[in-house]
């Protein structure tokens, strides 16, 4: 309860906003007040862009083995900045390539994640009755299940690939924003717009694509990134345990696996990709909190 | 026992000092886009045996009054002025010395009982830690006393419903509780913010009756604050009317419901409606909103809305002028 | 009490059943076995292994024989250790993966809700920024990269603690078990500072204030409670993520739980081990959630009565 009658104030305040800003613009411009956050989404281009696009600045591959120059130390100066391993390997060649695989299972499969969950979720919801109780019971099943041993699980199934990987993970993490979206569906359904698109001859699968799940988005967007994070945890936390990408590909989570196997002998193997993973986490993090500052209505 | 300090009343008569003196008080709250004054340098007394009421729209600081004396001010919130009672200053004391006096000779009652009393304590356990904080009985003895104060606050079958949560209680019980656990250890002085507005109007009276017949008991001294002026009729001896942090009158009962001098108080009479009005014509309003405090205000704060303001209205702020009869207003156009 | 806590239990059994089902059906439907990798077996050999673990059965007489073992806590052989039943690898492994998750939950809570509470109490002070710290770290950087940079820290540059194994004294727990409690400390002493500080803003602490009982009594017997219910309720997914973060801390630390037994059981394609292990883990995390639940209605009166 505030302790100011802060209505008087509000009020006031409101009327100096612009009008006709939409609420996500508003809430994106609120985003890009907080440097914190937009530093970091900044920071997190660059990571993906030195990821996508380094490989291409590298006269050799991933794989090609440098026999002159085993074990080099940083030079940053030399043909190889940050070092080889003890195959010869450009280690920041390595690190990039193995960004390349835990960014993109992280946002794709995050997207994917979201985008199947916000249907099932929305039209659960939405439709509400039978429907919606048994969705949602299904989902509170699977909850109870950590999601960990689900995707093991799962990626048994489909196989020990960089796709199966992905399916098992896009498979096990739909259900939050399901739930959310569902959330959200609920209280949007007895809203007057959607009786008038009803009477407005819509069918409800026009509805629901074209009403509730906009109006969701603001609460998705939020917890979307935490998503990011979690995939790209997740992908990373199985690759290290030798359950994820299988050799001859690598991500950061298998790479840290083998940096963690030598820590007596070479602390880069271990400290350059566990570096590069820790600072795309932060950064996701701080991403999410300032998504979260600017997109959620709760928190104003 | 020390002879009662006497001073003259408003009225001028002899009588026993007030036990709460407040001078000048003024609240400032530290927001994001700047500084708001809730509280604007009012002042006034209040003796034991008296209901004084203070009445304002929402958002004209009332509350706030009663948070400054009791040392609840928010912590973005700076008092300043004087509060004293029973003679000693009381305006930012320490916790330790306020919670002498808090809950024994001062107390208060909240507005929403359903979240101000705590839902995960059992009633008899709120109760009965006030007793054995301030009289140091134990919480046999504590509890015993708590059934009887719930038996004259009329709840039925209390000693076996005092063991009960307070999600268990109609909202009007719970009010009732409130009040037993304001008035048990007799306090001198009772604060009561808003005490009927979440309740049901079938209850208000109820409740407004049984604090009235407590408080007389106790001969203690009340400060109601309410935006009701139906609650103000019911209970005051005297009242306050309040607009934008600042006193704007002040009169005994009778003589604000039937003429009221400041431009403001004529606005609050004439738009509440009354069960002797004319049918004919339409609920009279005061125009505009509340004023945002934000700000240093040039003049009076009502003037944005007075029908009757002139321009030294908006430019110099009118002070408090005391007048006979114990009234008082503030306005450049009229006298108390 | 009694009936909310059977209640909960009864509730809980769908999700066991399905986990338990879900496990099976996606073991057999796997490609791939545990005797099709190795050398070239013959037809015959083939036949008679099949045969001896009942895989040529159809689908649902597996699974009811499955039932049936496990009700009797028999969780059937581990194909890849011929001479052991899962049911003693487990038993072997569980007492150690348990003592290692009881701590790390014991120090987490007991840590995240004292750093918790005195943030909140003297907001933006040393103390809240150091917890702010520790939080910012304990929830972006996951155990698996924590781990190895502390081997280096404390077991290669420093030498104080051992970097890994198992022999039963302390000192080689202390590591395993404070970074297997980073993460939830980290969530738990946010969750209960932001509790705490909601706790210290409601009406009914204004009124406990009022009533001039003493600052003590309004922080650690008013806020306090209510602040404790959220905290209560992400025990079950701390406990989640303690069973979850323990196949990493095995694996890292080398420590013979059975979460290790999980990993090698996924790698080696050995069904009836990984199936165990899941169902355990899950019973766990299941039971867990069971516990918090009742725990909540302890504290909230009005959640007993939903």
């Amino acid at each position: 309860m505030s302790d100011v009658p802060a209505g008087t104030i509000e009020a006031t305040l409101e009327r100096a906003e612009q009008p006709g800003l939409s609420p996500i613009r508003a809430s994106w411009r609120r985003f890009c007040r907080n440097r914190l956050a937009l530093g970091s989404l900044v920071i997190l281009g660059l990571i993906a862009l030195l990821c996508f696009a380094g490989p291409l600045f590298f006269p050799y591959g991933v794989e090609d083995a440098d026999f002159e120059n085993i074990s080099a130390p940083v030079n940053l100066f030399s043909a190889h900045p940050f070092g080889t391993d003890d195959f010869g390997r450009d280690l920041l060649l390595r690190v990039l390539d193995g960004g390349r695989v835990s960014l993109a299972v992280g946002f794709v499969g995050a997207l994917a994640a979201v985008f199947i969950g916000v249907i099932y979720g929305a039209t659960s919801g939405y439709v509400g009755g039978r429907l919606d109780n048994v969705l949602m019971r299904t989902v509170d099943v699977l909850y109870g299940i950590p999601y960990f041993f689900l995707v093991v699980l799962i990626n048994l199934l489909v196989g020990r690939t960089t796709a199966g990987l992905f399916v098992s993970i896009v498979v096990v993490l739909w259900l939050t924003p399901a739930v959310i979206a569902r959330g959200q569906a609920v209280s949007l359904r007895h809203r007057e717009f959607v009786d008038a698109a009803r009477a407005g001859g819509m069918t409800e699968w026009q509805i629901i694509l074209q009403h509730i799940v906009p109006n969701s988005l603001n609460v998705v967007i939020v917890y979307s990134s935490l998503l990011v994070l979690e995939v790209i945890i997740t992908e990373s936390f199985l690759s290290f345990l030798g359950l994820g990408v299988q050799a001859p590909a690598s991500s950061w989570g298998s790479l840290i696996d083998a940096g963690a196997r030598s820590i007596e002998t070479d602390l880069r193997l271990l400290l350059l990709p566990g570096g590069f993973l820790v600072a795309t986490l932060f950064c996701l993090n701080f991403v999410a909190d300032g998504l979260r500052d600017a997109f959620d209505p709760n928190e104003r | 026992m020390l002879s009662t300090p006497m001073s003259a009343d408003p009225l001028g008569r002899q009588v026993a000092a007030p036990i709460l003196s407040v001078r000048e008080l003024c609240v400032d709250f530290k927001l994001e886009h700047g500084i708001v004054r809730a509280v604007d340098g009012v002042s006034f007394d209040v003796r034991r045996g008296e209901v004084l009421g203070i009445v304002g729209e929402s958002g004209s600081g009332k509350s706030q009054i009663l948070m400054a004396a009791m040392g609840l001010t928010a912590v973005n919130g700076k008092c300043s002025g004087s509060v004293t009672f029973e003679g000693r200053e009381i305006l930012n004391a320490s916790p330790e010395k306020l919670d002498k006096i808090r809950g024994s000779s001062m107390s208060m009652i909240f507005q929403d009982p359903m979240t101000s009393l705590n839902p995960y304590m059992r009633v008899q356990d709120q109760l009965a830690e006030v007793l054995t904080a301030h009289q140091g009985k134990s919480r046999k003895e504590a509890i015993d006393l708590a059934v009887e104060m719930l038996e004259r606050v009329r709840i039925p079958d209390a000693a076996r419903r005092i063991s009960l949560y307070p999600h268990e209680f109609s909202g009007g019980m719970r009010q009732r509780v409130m009040i037993a656990m304001a008035l048990l250890c007799r306090p001198a002085l009772l604060f009561a913010d808003e005490p009927t507005t979440a309740l049901d109007v079938t209850v208000q009276a109820q409740i407004l009756d049984l604090l009235s017949n407590l408080v007389r008991d106790l001969n203690a001294a009340v400060v109601i604050v309410t935006h009701d002026l139906g609650v103000i009729a019911r209970m005051c001896d005297r009242v306050m009317v309040l607009y934008g942090g600042r006193v704007m009158e002040e009169a005994a009962i009778d003589d604000l419901f039937e003429a009221p001098r400041h431009p403001y108080s004529q606005g609050l009479m004439a738009a509440t409606p009354r069960l002797d009005d004319d049918v004919a014509h339409d609920l009279r309003t005061i125009p505009g909103a509340p004023r945002a405090l934000m700000g240093k205000i040039g003049g009076c704060p009502f003037a944005p809305r007075c029908e009757r303001r002139v321009e030294r209205c908006t430019v110099e702020t009118p002070a408090l002028l005391r007048g006979a009869g114990g009234r008082a207003a503030a306005c450049h156009l009229v006298m108390p | 009490m009694f009936t909310f806590a059977i209640r909960r239990i009864l509730g809980a059994i769908p999700t066991l059943f399905a986990l338990i089902t879900i496990s099976f059906f996606i073991m057999r439907v796997a490609p791939g076995g545990p005797f099709s990798t190795n050398r070239k077996l013959t037809e015959a050999v083939l036949a008679n292994l099949n045969k001896a673990y009942h895989l040529d059965e159809p689908l649902w007489m597996q699974f009811g024989r499955y039932l049936w073992g496990l009700a009797q806590f028999d969780f059937g052989p581990s194909m890849k250790y011929r001479d052991y039943s899962v049911t003693e690898l487990i038993v072997q492994g569980l007492p150690v993966s348990l003592e290692v998750g009881f701590w790390a939950m014991l120090l987490a809570t007991m840590i995240g809700i004292a750093l918790g509470i005195a943030g909140a109490l003297r907001r933006n002070g040393a103390t809240d920024f150091t917890a702010g710290v520790v939080a910012m770290v304990g929830i972006a950087v996951p155990t698996f990269v924590i781990g190895p940079l502390l081997q280096i820290l404390f077991g290669l540059q420093l030498g104080w603690l051992p970097v890994a194994g198992w022999d039963g004294s302390w000192l080689a727990k202390i590591q395993p078990v404070l970074v297997l409690a980073l993460p939830n400390i980290a969530y738990i002493s946010r969750l209960t500072r932001g509790s705490m500080i909601e706790s210290l803003r409601t009406n009914y602490v204004r009124t406990a204030r009022a009533k001039g009982i003493g600052a003590q009594r309004v922080i650690w017997k008013h806020a306090l409670t209510g602040a404790m219910l959220p905290v209560i309720a992400y025990l079950g997914p701390a406990t989640a993520i303690t069973v979850t973060g323990s196949v990493v801390i095995e694996q890292i630390y080398g420590i013979p739980g059975i979460g290790r037994y999980f990993v090698e059981g996924a790698s080696n394609r050995d069904y009836p081990l990984v199936m165990g292990v899941t169902i355990l883990y899950g019973g766990i995390v299941i039971l867990a959630n069971i516990v918090t639940d009742v725990l909540r209605g302890v504290i909230d009166p009005k959640v007993s009565y939903e």
